[in-house]
């Protein structure tokens, strides 16, 4: 039979993960109960105690609260332009890889590699330069600077998806399954739709907890820089940005808290990601971490080594951490 | 292989054209334009406006604007900032090899320890400093620069005075070199953390199958001791796929350049693409793009090159892209 | 077959040995650090160089041009001008000689100029570069601010001999002295260029790194006209450099690496404070935060809406949380350290007065709750911002908050399509111990106009501008700004001090000069 997907089992990187991801929307939720972001509720700013668990920030607003509006700003900014990169980059290259080796694979891979030309992080500042940080009006509809934050990353991700979902199609396509299924007569699109897909979905699946920690430090950085959301709604970056000039005044909470929770959520995301990327069989090496690396012993070696190394040496797949 | 080199340098060059295009394109297309830097009185008055419009050469088609830019670019000329006035190449002159140098510390700061740290997990596989080195490399990768460089700032900065930027404004390598190279310590040290973290998995990685390969075992077999046959065999089959994410991690140093120096506040080209984007300064934040991705596709071409030393099968025309394809 | 010895590094080995390198490298580091910040600015003023720590980068280099802080402040000891400020802010011949000969009917000044004065290039100072001067103010290309207050006066300028200049005016302009006490004089080639400063001064700029330093050093043939009873300028240079950071600012400051810094922020008062080292400095000073709104549309047309925003603003909670306490609660647009100031005026209460502003609102014609406040991209109108947006709340009003850069914030005000319009701003600049420029608007023919229709501050401003009467001008802005507090034009939150830093081992700055925002480094000393 073909084989199935398999859940991703946990091991305890993956559960330490899940831990940091619940610990990080533990924060957003109460967080947000807890109290008003923008409202001044102390003269200055004040040390961690009962009342404000975070302290508050320069201006007197509770930490907690803002801490946990940023979270939740910065996560769906984050799910969304991950979401937008997977839908755009997954079908362009399936397709590719569809069309393994002819023209249309070509035009597709190279525009894609023009995208790369400049580093991740350097390109989305210069879509976000673009677009400016003031809102745009189309009509009657205002687009904020949360969505094209958004849209800026999830572009910048969209070579990556393209590039492991292409991988991976080009896998499947050499498998028995597709070709029998072919001489059986099946149309093409539903080849690619029922069955490849399938099998093409866990490795985006991976890459995207992978690409969500990249885009949780991207839109961090964005908004550390200035080119993010506006004041007064926070995001994680821009909190820390502005703690900066509170720790000399010896505010330490200002800093390290909300970077803490940062650090949670791109943590989280890291070891999640990593443990869904090493639960299935490594057809493309779509990582550095290699499944087989840490179980195996020297002595062990795997039968399919000789078909395996040319295949598991990486093609120009990017892996995750390319900005910092 | 010449034709190899020949194709990859082609490549490099179609590449670079359009990214200038695009890049070129999209500013002019921004909702932002260079006209918004005008004073309030000019661009009340339509005829002002319209003067110096036509001084900034903004009246003509843009297809003129554009094969003017790319002239003038191939011959040096970048136009001048609209914020100062002063030559964008000269700008750029100035903050490149700051950053170039910057990158090259951090990656001399990634490289020797995650060189001896993957090997030495390697050896002492299933060890406390095996799981130490993936803790600490997950870690170093999910801290973001511009947050430790915050902490780090202040931390050191009323302990350790001079590892900060000095009055008299930054001081290159050519001027002096101690201080230099002090203000460095600390920016390169918190760039090369994600930096070496990858390097450190990657090397692992690729050393473990190496070493778990025919020939690392017939070399054991023959006698040779784990750390020989590491350095002698399994080494050379770790690189080719630390060359392969070696363009990704380029790309990151590149990113990552931008915040730590914001946050360290070194004059150098991440700086001067952030201070152009924050003041909407066009041909600056261009110019500073263009070099930017410049540098990028040529370290990535460096790489490209290396290859078939490291990987003879590259050498026999099997490009890095191709490799997934061969069975 | 013998098994071959491991060689290398083992565990102990290799943790020994990174310890080593971590104590060896902190250890040299340490060793190469000063002792302390007083021996390392002892050991830095034997060179004669005064160090100063700014904010941010000039944008142009020209004074001409750029009214900008940092412009000004470089400018200081290279620029002059026609007239100078003396110890008791009374206008005084400089690069002029003598006061000016006004004709009859007022529509001429004759200047007579002074002889023997040089230029840094060593060219002599002629009528040629005034004129010169003069007419780029009146260009509309150049994009100075100074047009605003040429416009509509000023009509021609006349070379009358080497030495003598003739402004020939349209009305007679009384604010015309204030002007010409603070243009600065620039030479004639030199005053379109925005990458030098040629200047007449006692200090010459050397050179520059664009966004990064500025160094000056004497200029020995200076004709001595700041100077008096034979005193010289002590330092043989400056060095202006940028640390945007306000953090690296003050850190640079403590550890002596510079004599003076700009705009340390709020929050590292108490640090600076409590080193004994150093001295915090807060005066009053033409900082004005400019506060408009713009009355041609909904919801600022209606008069109840804009005194019911007025009404609850948080004042107090800006001066103490932004400034901390350092200020005075802001009413109408004329501040404590400008010309026209009255204590006695209060219409509004420094916390906000909800009740009231319900009312107001439950009484107004537009049914708007919300608006757009666009500012500048610095932290310190940020943080105005989101202070007065938390207060604002509390009464109903939802509103957001928009940051552009200093060009389409300008642009922004000329295009009038704004709600409300905020920014600090120096004004002391080109209006010494006033703000004239920051009424503008008011007039309802200005092009800055912010649609504020009232012939009474019509007539008023243009008193203020004419008249040569210094009684009567204080009179006019007196009144003009007790119409637009209450009124609800022109209402900012707060009136800032101006705050510096500086070393003990540096001569204390001057109050009087400081009350015109002129750091005035040319006649400090090192102590």
């Amino acid at each position: 039979m073909r084989p199935r997907p398999r859940l991703p089992r946990l091991g305890v990187a993956g559960w330490i993960g899940l831990a940091c991801v619940v610990l990080y929307l533990l924060v957003a939720t109460v967080g947000r109960l807890h109290g008003d972001p923008v409202a001044l509720v102390t003269p200055g700013p004040e040390a961690p105690s009962f009342a404000h668990p975070f302290g508050t920030d320069h201006l007197g607003r509770d930490l907690l609260a803002r801490t946990a509006e940023g979270a939740w700003t910065s996560l769906w900014i984050c799910v969304t332009s991950i979401g937008f990169a997977v839908a755009v980059g997954m079908p362009l290259g399936v397709l590719a890889g569809y069309r393994h080796g002819g023209r249309l694979d070509g035009v597709l891979m190279r525009s894609v590699e023009t995208l790369q030309a400049l580093p991740q992080f350097v390109f989305v500042m210069f879509l976000i330069g673009l677009m400016g940080t003031a809102d745009m009006h189309f009509g009657p509809v205002t687009v904020g600077n949360g969505p094209r934050v958004a849209f800026a990353i999830g572009l910048g991700f969209v070579p990556y998806f393209a590039r492991v979902a292409r991988g991976a199609t080009v896998v499947e396509m050499r498998e028995d399954y597709v070709t029998n299924l072919r001489g059986l007569g099946v149309p093409t699109r539903e080849i690619l739709f029922r069955e490849v897909l399938v099998n093409v979905w866990p490795p985006v699946l991976g890459q995207a907890l992978l690409a969500m920690a990249i885009a949780v430090f991207a839109e961090g950085g964005l908004s550390f820089l200035g080119l993010g959301v506006a004041p007064p709604q926070a995001t994680l970056g821009n909190l820390i940005a502005d703690a900066g000039g509170q720790i000399i005044g010896g505010d330490w909470w200002y800093a390290t808290l909300p970077g803490t929770v940062l650090v949670l959520g791109i943590l989280g995301f890291n070891l999640l990601g990593e443990t869904a990327g090493a639960g299935r069989p490594r057809a493309v090496g779509t990582g550095p971490v290699r499944r087989r690396a840490p179980e195996q012993t020297p002595e062990e070696i795997p039968e399919e080594t000789p078909r395996q190394i040319p295949a598991q040496i990486p093609t120009q797949i990017p892996t995750p951490k390319e900005t910092q | 292989m010449t034709n190899y080199l020949v194709r990859r340098v082609l490549g490099v060059v179609v590449v670079m054209f359009a990214v200038v295009t695009g890049l070129f394109l999209l500013l002019h297309a921004s909702p932002v334009s260079p006209v918004n830097q005008l004073a309030p009185q000019v661009a009340a008055d339509p005829v002002a406006r319209a003067a110096v419009e036509h001084r900034m050469g903004l009246d003509r088609p843009l297809v003129t604007q554009y094969l003017d830019y790319v002239g003038d670019a191939l011959r040096g000329d970048f136009g001048t900032s609209l914020y100062d006035g002063s030559p964008v190449a000269d700008q750029i002159g100035r903050a490149l090899p700051i950053s170039l140098e910057l990158g090259l510390l951090a990656s001399v700061f990634a490289v020797i320890p995650a060189t001896a740290l993957g090997a030495w997990s390697v050896l002492r596989r299933g060890g406390v400093v095996d799981h130490g080195t993936r803790v600490l490399s997950v870690l170093a990768m999910s801290l973001p620069g511009y947050w430790l460089a915050v902490i780090a700032l202040v931390v050191v900065g009323d302990s350790h005075p001079d590892l900060l930027p000095n009055a008299g404004g930054f001081v290159t390598f050519t001027e002096d070199p101690a201080t230099n190279l002090k203000v460095l310590v600390l920016p390169a040290i918190v760039l090369a953390l994600a930096t070496f973290a990858m390097l450190t998995r990657s090397l692992r990685g690729g050393l473990a199958d190496a070493m778990a390969s025919d020939h690392v075992l017939f070399a054991r077999a023959m006698g040779g001791s784990r750390l020989l046959t590491l350095r002698r065999v399994a080494l050379r089959g770790a690189l080719v796929p630390t060359l392969t994410v070696a363009g990704v991690l380029i790309g990151g140093l590149l990113s990552g350049t931008v915040l730590i120096e914001n946050v360290f506040q070194i004059p150098g080209i991440g700086q001067l693409m952030v201070t152009a984007f924050q003041r909407q300064d066009y041909p600056l934040a261009l110019g500073a793009c263009v070099a930017t991705s410049a540098i990028f596709l040529l370290l990535n071409l460096v790489v490209d090159l290396l290859y078939p030393l490291v990987d003879p099968r590259t050498a026999a025309g099997v490009t890095r892209d191709k490799l997934g394809r061969a069975a | 077959m013998t098994p071959v010895r491991t060689v290398g590094l083992n565990r102990r080995g290799f943790l020994g040995l990174a310890a080593l390198a971590a104590a060896g490298g902190t250890g040299v580091l340490t060793a190469c650090s000063s002792s302390s910040g007083s021996k390392r600015v002892a050991d830095r003023h034997r060179d004669g160089i005064l160090r100063i720590g700014v904010a941010s980068a000039p944008s142009s280099l020209n004074p001409l041009d750029s009214g900008s802080e940092i412009t000004r402040w470089i400018a200081e000891p290279i620029m002059e001008s026609l007239y100078g400020y003396d110890a008791k802010l009374a206008s005084v011949p400089l690069l002029a000689d003598g006061e000016p000969q006004i004709s009859e009917d007022k529509l001429a000044w004759t200047i007579r100029l002074r002889q023997g004065v040089l230029w840094h290039d060593g060219s002599a100072f002629t009528a040629d570069d005034v004129v010169a001067t003069l007419a780029h103010m009146l260009d509309l290309a150049a994009g100075s601010e100074w047009i605003t207050y040429m416009l509509g006066y000023l009509s021609r300028f006349e070379k009358v001999d080497a030495h003598t200049v003739r402004i020939v005016l349209s009305k007679p302009y009384g604010l015309l002295r204030s002007h010409l006490t603070n243009l600065p004089i620039t030479h004639r080639d030199f005053v379109a260029r925005k990458d030098t400063m040629m200047g007449t001064g006692p200090y010459r700029l050397d050179k520059f790194v664009a966004g990064q330093s500025f160094t000056l050093s004497r200029f020995d043939r200076y004709h001595g006209g700041q100077y008096s009873g034979g005193a010289k300028p002590a330092f043989a240079g400056m060095e202006y450099t940028v640390f945007a950071d306000a953090n690296t600012r003050v850190l640079s400051l403590r550890q002596g690496k510079v004599d003076l810094i700009t705009a340390p922020s709020f929050a590292t008062f108490d640090t600076i404070r409590k080193d004994k080292s150093l001295a915090l400095v807060l005066t009053e000073a033409p900082l004005d935060v400019l506060s408009y709104v713009m009355m041609k549309k909904e919801p600022f047309a209606d008069p109840d809406f804009r005194k019911a925003v007025a009404l609850s603003m948080d004042r107090q909670g800006v001066l103490q949380r932004v400034y901390g306490g350092e200020g005075t609660i802001g009413q109408g647009p004329i501040g404590p350290a400008e010309l026209g100031w009255d204590a006695t005026l209060k219409p509004f209460p420094p916390a906000p007065d909800p009740a009231q502003a319900r009312a107001l609102l439950a009484r107004a014609k537009t049914s708007k709750r919300s608006f757009t406040v666009t500012i500048g991209t610095n932290q310190g109108i940020r943080d105005i911002a989101q202070v007065l947006v938390a207060g604002w709340k509390q009464v109903g009003l939802d509103v957001t908050i928009e940051q552009l850069a200093g060009g389409p914030w300008s642009n922004k005000w000329l295009s009038r399509d704004y709600d409300m319009l905020m920014n600090t701003f120096s004004s002391g600049f080109t209006s010494g111990p006033a703000n004239y420029l920051t009424l503008a608007p008011a007039g309802s023919a200005n092009v800055l106009s912010c649609g504020y229709a009232n012939p009474e501050v019509d007539r008023l401003i243009d008193t203020i501008w004419q008249t040569s009467d210094h009684a009567e001008r204080v009179a006019a802005l007196g009144r003009v700004d007790r119409l637009l507090a209450e009124d609800a034009v022109i209402t900012p939150p707060v009136y800032p001090k101006l705050a510096l830093a500086q070393r003990t081992e540096l001569s204390p700055l001057d109050p009087t000069m400081l009350r015109i925002s002129r750091l005035d480094p040319q006649h400090l000393r090192f102590v």
